[in-house]
């Protein structure tokens, strides 16, 4: 295959064309990547975790996120739209406009076949260079399956832990809560 | 999972004595889960290279022990009538136990490797992990990249929940492997790979499963 040099936008032209755009990308070392559009099931899940996380914060410090906001892991590296992001203190974005956050204490994505790879493979491996990023969560859609990945601050990531079946919890310890998967995946048909 | 071989999913499920006696005859390899075969994808050259550097890395440590590293060639079955795959490495300390007399399939495995590649990722991550969990003797899952020198591994205490995890990344990192009481180097492993750039946002296909 030829190589068809693509000249490389720079981060600042990424958010000008994203502010105008009708469909979401991501942002990669100079490149744009349309993001897929999700799921029924992958939108529930998603909008269950928001408010199963935010229910439980309510009264602290703490602000959950939905998929309309930017995480940038490094200027001019990646630029994405987690399913859900949590930051607790004060939220810190790269501009005054608030398009980009930068110190989320959690992030959650949930599984789809087609980002599966990418979500427990490359995105992990960006994720954690975020500083202020404690927990990583997984929610499954083909079972009732939550995992979680988990690190000290500023320690190296050690932790890991699955809550399996209905009848299992998962607990998100870098917020101190626990979370039933009985609540998350209630009323969710999985197929075979 | 590899390449799904029935689409007849109402067609009769094959029991797991009648897959393993295709497979000894087949030409190519297959796994078996719940009543289907899947053809598994060859690997690479790389990805054949790195398995066997881990391979070498794994018996030049263990030399002496009572233990066994076993190749892709050695079938693990994880439960009758569900996973039966081949891992890329598997190393069994003290007795190896089989499925059969004819000692086609392992059910003991104390650790398993992955050498991860752009079609599999997804499964050795997700669902064979989930599988792999079932089996009462692991207690080490490794992950290999072939885009960096990175190696991840999950762990657990025998019989306990799987609450450990860490990565070793960069030439200069080492890989401790607790169930083993042996550490590798990513330098003796990596030395002479190639590292494979795999663009991002790119991905195949996941195969149903």
């Amino acid at each position: 295959m030829i190589a068809v040099p693509i000249p490389k936008l720079a981060v600042e032209e990424y958010l000008a064309i994203e502010r105008e755009a009708e469909y979401r990308s991501e942002y990669y070392r100079g490149e744009m990547f349309a993001m897929a559009g999700g799921t029924g099931k992958h939108s529930i899940l998603a909008a269950r975790m928001i408010r199963l996380l935010g229910n439980r914060l309510e009264g602290r410090a703490c602000e959950t996120y939905t998929s309309d906001m930017k995480v940038q892991i490094e200027p001019g590296g990646l630029n994405t739209y987690p399913d859900v992001s949590v930051v607790c203190g004060k939220p810190e974005y790269t501009s005054d406009v608030e398009e980009v956050l930068v110190n989320p204490k959690v992030i959650v994505e949930v599984l789809s076949k087609s980002t599966e790879a990418q979500d427990r493979g490359s995105k992990f491996q960006e994720y954690k260079k975020i500083a202020s990023l404690e927990e990583y969560v997984l929610v499954s859609r083909s079972e009732p399956l939550v995992e979680r990945f988990g690190r000290r601050p500023g320690a190296a990531w050690t932790q890991y832990a699955e809550a399996h079946g209905m009848d299992a919890t998962i607990e998100l310890e870098s917020l101190g809560i626990a979370i039933p998967l009985e609540e998350i995946y209630r009323g969710i048909a999985f197929e075979g | 999972m590899g390449l799904h071989l029935r689409d007849d999913e109402d067609g009769p499920k094959l029991t797991v004595e009648e897959y393993l006696a295709i497979e000894r005859e087949a030409e190519c390899k297959s796994e078996y889960y719940r009543g289907e075969m899947f053809a598994m994808a060859g690997g690479t050259g790389n990805h054949s290279d790195l398995a066997g550097c881990v391979n070498w890395a794994l018996r030049n440590r263990l030399a002496g022990r009572a233990c066994k590293v076993y190749n892709s060639d050695m079938k693990v079955q994880i439960e009758p009538g569900g996973l039966n795959t081949y891992p890329d490495l598997s190393v069994v300390c003290c007795k190896p136990v089989f499925s059969t007399p004819t000692k086609e399939a392992l059910i003991n495995p104390k650790l398993i490797v992955e050498v991860l590649s752009r079609s599999t990722e997804a499964n050795d991550r997700g669902f064979k992990f989930q599988e792999y969990k079932k089996i009462a003797s692991l207690e080490e899952y490794v992950l290999v990249s072939q885009t960096a020198p990175l190696i991840e591994f999950f762990g657990r205490r025998p019989g306990a929940a799987w609450t450990d995890y860490s990565e070793a990344r960069g030439m200069g990192a080492r890989l401790e492997l607790k169930s083993l009481n042996i550490e590798l180097s990513l330098e003796e492993i990596y030395r002479e790979i190639e590292l494979q750039e795999w663009k991002h946002g790119c991905t195949d296909p996941q195969i149903d499963r």
